[in-house]
């Protein structure tokens, strides 16, 4: 049972982020996709049946306030954690900027996919706009996240800066 | 049986995908009723709690604010107590030097509404406090907004608060800036007005109207209403004056009562 713990915990971080913290993290507008950082996040470790149910999952939390929507938001999930779970695996990513790459195509994709939601009218404004610069923005937030995960980045080491 | 337990493990990737896609059809093209309810699961478990830690800090930044304000209110408050006290007394020593009586002097106690009558809005109200509490016929009620009304009858644990929606309830009254009189009276066709005040006098909307201790009931100087309407007509010789009562007379709920204090 404690195997899963740490999928609830996503689960409660989406409910978090997308109540509290998506309001004070945006920047003019731009949010982070957390959701899609962390389906392609755990693709990279996790096998691909845990990444397929916590995709599911995952989808489900974050399109709870679109009923109607919460089958095709946890599809594209899936379908997102599939794609990456299977490329990285042929793939070699050890160095962070590949990570921080394949995490990067995920939120395009996943971000390009939400754009989808609300029509074809205005959708190139709506990539510029707010999908590519989502896109930065989360692939900035996946750097630091790996940074610190490899251990790059350490209290001790920032303490020692100052 | 074995056979199947072989396939599962040899399938299990597919047959999880598989699983997980199924679920996701019956989503996209099932029933609304699942999605609604997954929705709400999820919402609940997921979602509530962090709205209610919201609206809570919400709630508790909204209080500091006020807090702050109401801090400033109190310090101006108290700036303006000092200077009225001052004014008091500076007031006392006048009145001693010109020979008059000092003004009386209220004490105000407590009470608690037990119910309230009139047909359309509150005429009259019954209070928790009675004879035993020293309260006696036609001494002045209030509240934080104002003027609410004088005490009509007395019993040993109860009273009965006429309030100035009642039309036989008057209250002798003045403009707080120009000193202008009238009456101040209320009727369910007209609502609150200012009766009998002179067609010249200078009248201006959102004055303020006081009690003006005339008539022995009201003390002075005790909030009405405001001014919200003033009609002159060539061949009238008063204005029509309409007031919005300081008292919302719907929502009253703990009141005070006014007491001249043993000398």
């Amino acid at each position: 049972m404690t195997k899963y713990l740490p999928y609830f915990f996503y689960m409660m971080l989406i409910g978090f982020h997308r109540v509290i913290l998506a309001d004070f993290t945006s920047v003019w507008g731009i949010e982070i996709n957390l959701t899609a950082l962390l389906v392609a996040a755990l693709a990279l470790y996790k096998s691909e049946i845990e990444v397929a149910w916590a995709a599911f999952a995952l989808g489900l939390v974050s399109a709870a306030s679109q009923p109607d929507l919460m089958g095709w938001h946890a599809l594209g999930l899936v379908v997102i954690s599939q794609a990456v779970s299977r490329s990285t695996k042929r793939l070699n990513l050890d160095s962070i900027w590949s990570r921080v790459g394949v995490i990067a195509a995920a939120v395009l994709v996943h971000n390009i996919f939400l754009a989808l939601f609300e029509g074809m009218s205005g959708i190139f404004e709506r990539i510029t706009v707010h999908v590519l610069p989502g896109v930065i923005y989360t692939s900035f937030a996946a750097w630091l996240f790996f940074l610190i995960k490899d251990r790059k980045i350490t209290f001790k080491k920032v303490r020692e800066i100052f | 049986m074995n056979w199947i337990s072989n396939l599962f493990s040899k399938h299990s990737t597919n047959f999880h995908l598989s699983l997980i896609f199924f679920l996701c059809l019956s989503l996209i093209i099932g029933s609304n009723l699942l999605g609604q309810w997954s929705s709400q699961v999820s919402y609940t478990i997921f979602h509530y709690p962090f709205f209610t830690v919201r609206s809570s800090l919400e709630a508790l930044l909204e209080a500091e604010e006020e807090n702050a304000e109401l801090r400033q209110a109190l310090v101006d408050a108290s700036v303006q107590v000092t200077l009225l006290e001052e004014a008091q007394r500076e007031n006392e020593r006048f009145r001693s030097v010109l020979g008059f009586e000092p003004p009386a002097a209220y004490e105000m106690f407590p009470a608690k509404i037990i119910s309230v009558t009139g047909d359309i809005i509150p005429t009259h109200a019954v209070i928790n406090k009675g004879a035993r509490d020293s309260v006696s016929l036609h001494q002045a009620v209030i509240n934080q907004q104002g003027l609410v009304g004088r005490i009509e009858s007395v019993t040993l644990d109860f009273a009965t608060v006429q309030l100035l929606t009642d039309g036989a309830n008057r209250v002798a009254s003045r403009l707080a800036r120009s000193r202008s009189m009238g009456i101040a009276k209320h009727s369910f066709a007209t609502g609150m007005i200012l009766d009998n005040v002179p067609f010249q006098s200078e009248v201006n909307i959102g004055d303020t109207v006081l009690s003006s201790g005339l008539g022995g009931i009201y003390p002075p100087g005790l909030v009405v209403g405001s001014i919200i309407d003033v009609t002159r007509q060539e061949e009238e010789p008063f204005c029509k004056i309409a007031i919005k009562p300081a008292v919302d007379f719907t929502t009253i709920d703990e009141l005070f009562i006014l007491k001249v204090a043993a000398p």
